[in-house]
């Protein structure tokens, strides 16, 4: 087995990587900011990957960078401008708003974006990516006994939402 | 059996497959008895199918081809074609002039507003020199999007990774992004009107004013410095900071990005 060129990887793997984005963060906009994020580390880190398990590697990165942005933001969090109630909002028409008004409404994915993010990502990891508790523990770093609570207590908590 | 006992975070793993044998059997032996189990267990599966059904989602059109596209390697090097020296460079010179009598200012303007502050450094703000500079640059780098009639988003050119910032701001287009001393500044233009938003760290008052006519807006927070400046008759300067209020998501990523700029510049980050 080659190891694929970065160019190759973006256009083989890139619904993938772009699917596991969209179902961690819950939007296109930080999804495409995720995907273009993994991308860069996986063209620096290509040289050093060993052909095995492609998507595994992949979630790994997506995750990992998932994590650590969500971190960060906690140790710095983002403040919006100061309000002014004086200002009237102008409305949005661009692009993005356009993409997120043609999208079907998603009960799961709703649901899923309401988990805290360290559930989100095991469930998404679990659910979606279909890597084993083992897998997901050495991806999170995490205990195999952490990753069956977080898998199950997301679960659990998608339970209101998704009653039928 | 402990009847105490409650495999409740077992449930999931058990579905999975993800069980010893014997805990397997315990689990599924307790939930045939246990009618709160069978319950959870029920919504678990429930919760499982309906995870596992969600379908793949395509990118947007061309966001791949646009990523492979402006990768290092598939990048040319920049030209400028003489043509771009014409008539629509002439249309926008009056902006950027303006535009760069007011960056001069603004390197004034940032000393002077965050000279009050322990946090404050003649490095947060632009040098003179600095923004002289990166105006000189936007000039060149705003001509040769324009011919080549890039589409894709803008990317700050020096930083080796893609910066998104909003499309579009006011009515304004975007139409590059440069790293610049401390932060970020990106341009944006509406036929010959431009605007400028620079996000550099450090700490500043809020402290909006004229500059040689022209409008600007600063705001501060979290160590970052958002400037905007416009020209042209009645510069929607207020509007555009409307905006990225307004487009909080957006707008979010633009502070993330500058944030991560400034973490990458900051030795200490």
């Amino acid at each position: 087995m080659t190891v694929p060129t970065w160019e190759e990887l973006a256009h083989s793997h890139g619904r993938f990587l772009y699917t596991v984005a969209y179902r961690l963060t819950g939007n296109d906009a930080d999804a495409q900011d995720l995907v273009q994020d993994v991308l860069l580390r996986v063209r620096r880190g290509l040289e050093t990957y060993r052909p095995g398990t492609l998507e595994g590697w992949l979630s790994r990165i997506t995750t990992n960078v998932f994590l650590d942005d969500v971190r960060r933001k906690r140790r710095r969090p983002t403040v919006a401008l100061p309000d002014d109630p004086d200002r009237v909002l102008a409305g949005t028409d661009d692009a993005d708003a356009a993409l997120a008004s043609m999208r079907l409404p998603d009960d799961v994915q709703d649901a899923l974006r309401n988990l805290p993010e360290e559930f989100r990502a095991a469930v998404v990891l679990c659910d979606v990516v279909g890597l084993t508790y083992e897998e997901i523990a050495e991806q999170l770093r995490i205990p195999v006994g952490t990753v069956r609570s977080r898998i199950h207590r997301g679960r659990a908590s998608l339970r209101g939402v998704l009653v039928r | 059996m402990n009847g105490d006992w409650h495999p409740r975070d077992e449930l999931s793993a058990f579905l999975d497959g993800e069980l010893p044998d014997d805990v397997a059997e315990r689990v599924e032996v307790h939930c045939l008895v246990c009618s709160s189990c069978a319950f959870e267990l029920d919504a678990a599966r429930d919760a499982r199918r309906n995870l596992r059904h969600l379908p793949a989602v395509d990118p947007p059109a061309g966001f791949l081809d646009m990523l492979v596209a402006r990768s290092p390697s598939h990048r040319s090097p920049s030209h400028r074609s003489p043509s771009h020296e014409g008539d629509r460079a002439r249309q926008r010179a009056g902006w950027w002039v303006g535009n760069a009598a007011v960056a001069v200012a603004l390197g004034l303007v940032l000393v002077v507003v965050s000279a009050g502050s322990p946090e404050s450094t003649a490095s947060a703000a632009m040098s003179l020199g600095a923004a002289v500079h990166q105006h000189d640059v936007a000039v060149a780098a705003v001509s040769d999007a324009v011919d080549s009639r890039v589409a894709a988003p803008p990317r700050a050119t020096e930083l080796g990774r893609p910066y998104v910032a909003p499309a579009t701001l006011a009515g304004y287009r975007l139409v590059d992004a440069y790293d610049v001393a401390g932060g970020v500044h990106l341009l944006y233009e509406r036929g010959s009107d431009g605007l400028s938003v620079f996000e550099t760290s450090g700490s500043a008052d809020r402290a909006n004013g004229v500059i040689a006519g022209h409008p600007f807006e600063v705001l501060s927070r979290s160590g970052l410095v958002l400037t905007v400046v416009g020209d042209g008759a009645g510069s929607p300067v207020s509007t555009a900071v409307q905006q990225l209020d307004a487009a909080r998501h957006r707008s979010s990523r633009l502070r993330r990005a500058c944030a991560d700029v400034l973490e990458a510049l900051s030795p200490a980050g």
